[in-house]
């Protein structure tokens, strides 16, 4: 037998990948949160929760975050459902399927960046293709990035377009590896196709669902480069998400030790948020007894 | 009443025959299970007698209606699956009564119907329970409980047991059988657990690639079965299979002679249950003799593993308190009428 320190040993480097990876740049985030480093005084000085007081107050920091759950709610209520719907389409018809599921896959391969700045030609006033279509029917040119609306709708729909494939692909995955035989139950019971979706494959589907959403989820929240590239939070704050925010205090204003504050609290109350999120959905979809057992 | 007639059938997946003219009747009330290995095609009868797999040639009667394009839940059949395959979000109560509401069946009945069943399978205590929160032999039984509830015309069984562990197997197939009883509906059963097969039967139907082998009462197809494949398939552990040859009533093997009805000459393959090969002095006439290589001691009898001094293998069941140990060498010799003889070339009985 090999003496037990020799594992720890093997196990070292990877630990240390993580503690210089994860670890040290979170614990050095809540120490720069304590601090007043800005681009004055770039000083690692101890000045209490002074930042904590001063984001509390700070509008704007909430009003993202406001912003930020209106938009995630529904760009992922929209992936859902039309994710969901296209996979049942090409749930049976597995020839079209492979064609299909390839081409979906080619959205979610594409630079953020690039593709906000194809739609925000595409979203164009005056010179963009998606108003002069609107206007074939009689729609009045609509001002998609100058009205706030409008660029909230802009936002969730290129999040909407670069994401549903997302939510395609992994509850395809999960249609077609459900098992046969509560079909033939639901079949020789003489359930429609109605009853069966909501007795069988609703609930058979909704651990998979769970998974999907809460990742959806996490990624969603972290929405910034689309808004970089299309909008730049604007018109005024109105598609200001809480990254983005983070990004003019930290990157833009230089004010280190506060914005390290605000993703402290950024991060809380993501964690927060995420665990009763999957709390209430999992009691909601699967019952009060967690994750199935098979 | 009901009365399931399958003739002709032919059934293929593209270029491969799973099923090859099958002929089948099953008489009212009877209870007839359908054995063979995986790959034999049982599952796909039983799938098409309910309507979940179309054949591809032949037809299915059931009361002598022809049953071509009418849907399973017209066919008046209930299943019951490997899976259990019970609704995941419903309760027991909600899935023992989901076909009867689908059916528009009145609040009252339904309710009535369920209890009753529900008490008959002793799962009356866990009507509010989900799927998830019972164990497998609980969902077994209630999957059960959903087609008693239907009150079908047939009840058709596809492995139910085969997910439970040994002790929850049999303490359930006593349900199915005891339920057979009581209730003596028509009853088509699929297994590959030929232990099943011969205690819950009133026949027993032995598939093999796709084909009917033999059909009859379990206690003909243990005494008399009509090739090598259902003597081999049939019994636990395994008929004995030897070498021998045949002439005017004798079967030689090795050394040994022993008499055998049946007017088979030249070589044959001898059959002979690990039962009916008896130890010194028990037997009638001739020897085999054979060394022990392993005792399992199982309880109410002993399995004796050896070979013989030809080099052939053998399985002997003794009475129990035998004091057999390995190493030692066995005169044995079968029991007179009970050897079985076949062709070595076609497996087909001779005698």
């Amino acid at each position: 037998m090999l003496d037990s320190r020799y594992k720890h040993i093997f196990l070292l480097p990877a630990l240390l990948a993580l503690v210089a990876i994860i670890i040290f740049p979170l614990i050095y985030t809540v120490r720069l949160s304590l601090s007043g480093w800005d681009v004055n005084f770039p000083e690692l000085d101890y000045i209490g929760w002074d930042n904590y007081a001063r984001a509390i107050t700070d509008g704007r920091f909430w009003d993202s975050m406001g912003t930020l759950y209106l938009m995630v709610l529904f760009c992922i209520v929209f992936e859902y459902l039309l994710g969901f719907g296209l996979a049942l389409l090409l749930w049976k018809d597995v020839r079209a399927g492979r064609f299909f599921r390839v081409l979906f896959i080619v959205p979610m391969c594409v630079t953020p960046v690039v593709m906000a700045v194809v739609w925000r030609t595409i979203f164009h006033e005056t010179l963009g293709p998606l108003n002069d279509v609107l206007s074939w029917f009689g729609i009045p040119a609509v001002p998609w990035l100058s009205k706030s609306g409008p660029a909230f709708a802009a936002v969730v729909i290129i999040d909407v377009w670069q994401w549903t494939s997302f939510m395609f692909i992994l509850l395809l995955a999960g249609l077609m590896s459900l098992p046969r035989e509560p079909y033939e139950a639901a079949q020789i019971d003489g359930a429609g196709p109605i009853r069966t979706f909501v007795h069988v494959t609703f609930p058979l589907m909704a651990p998979i669902t769970l998974g999907a959403l809460i990742i959806r989820l996490i990624e969603s929240s972290k929405l910034m480069e689309t808004i970089y590239a299309l909008t730049s939070g604007g018109p005024g704050s109105s598609t200001e998400t809480t990254s983005y925010l983070l990004y003019i205090r930290g990157l833009r204003e230089f004010q280190i030790g506060y914005t390290a504050s605000l993703s402290i609290i950024y991060l809380a109350i993501m964690i927060i948020a995420l665990t009763i999120f999957a709390r209430s959905m999992s009691r909601l979809m699967i019952g009060r007894q967690g994750p199935v057992r098979v | 009443m009901a009365e399931v007639v399958v003739s002709g059938v032919f059934k293929r997946f593209g270029p491969v025959a799973a099923l090859e003219e099958i002929d089948l009747t099953v008489h009212d009330n009877e209870f007839v299970v359908l054995v063979g290995p995986s790959g034999s095609g049982k599952s796909t009868l039983l799938r098409i007698i309910a309507g979940l797999e179309r054949q591809s040639e032949g037809s299915v009667a059931i009361d002598g209606r022809d049953m071509a394009g009418i849907a399973p839940k017209d066919r008046d059949v209930a299943m019951v699956f490997q899976s259990h395959a019970l609704y995941p979000h419903m309760n027991v109560f909600d899935n023992l009564a989901f076909n009867q509401r689908i059916r528009g069946v009145d609040r009252k009945t339904v309710d009535r119907k369920v209890r009753e069943v529900a008490e008959r399978l002793e799962i009356t205590e866990l009507l509010r329970r989900r799927p998830r929160q019972m164990s497998g032999g609980q969902r077994q039984r209630v999957a059960i409980g959903r087609a008693l509830v239907r009150d079908p015309r047939i009840f058709l069984f596809d492995e139910p047991l085969s997910n439970l562990d040994a002790e929850l197997r049999v303490r359930l197939r006593t349900v199915i059988k005891r339920l057979h009883q009581e209730m003596r509906r028509t009853s088509v059963y699929v297994t590959h657990d030929q232990v099943e097969a011969m205690t819950l039967a009133d026949r027993v139907v032995v598939l093999r690639d796709g084909r009917i082998e033999q059909i009859g009462a379990p206690d003909d197809l243990y005494e008399r079965p009509v090739n090598g494949f259902v003597a081999g398939f049939i019994g636990s552990p395994a008929m004995n299979f030897l070498q021998g040859t045949a002439a005017e009533g004798v079967v030689r093997i090795g050394e040994t002679e022993t008499g055998a009805a049946g007017a088979a000459s030249g070589a044959v393959i001898v059959g002979i249950r690990p039962e009916d090969l008896l130890p010194d002095g028990a037997a009638d006439r001739g020897r085999l003799r054979a060394l022990v290589t392993l005792v399992e001691p199982m309880g109410a009898d002993t399995l004796v593993f050896c070979t013989t001094d030809e080099g052939q293998e053998l399985t002997v069941r003794l009475p129990r308190y035998t004091a057999v140990h390995e190493g030692e060498t066995l005169a044995l010799g079968p029991r007179e009428g009970a050897v079985h003889l076949f062709d070595p070339e076609t497996g087909q009985r001779l005698n």
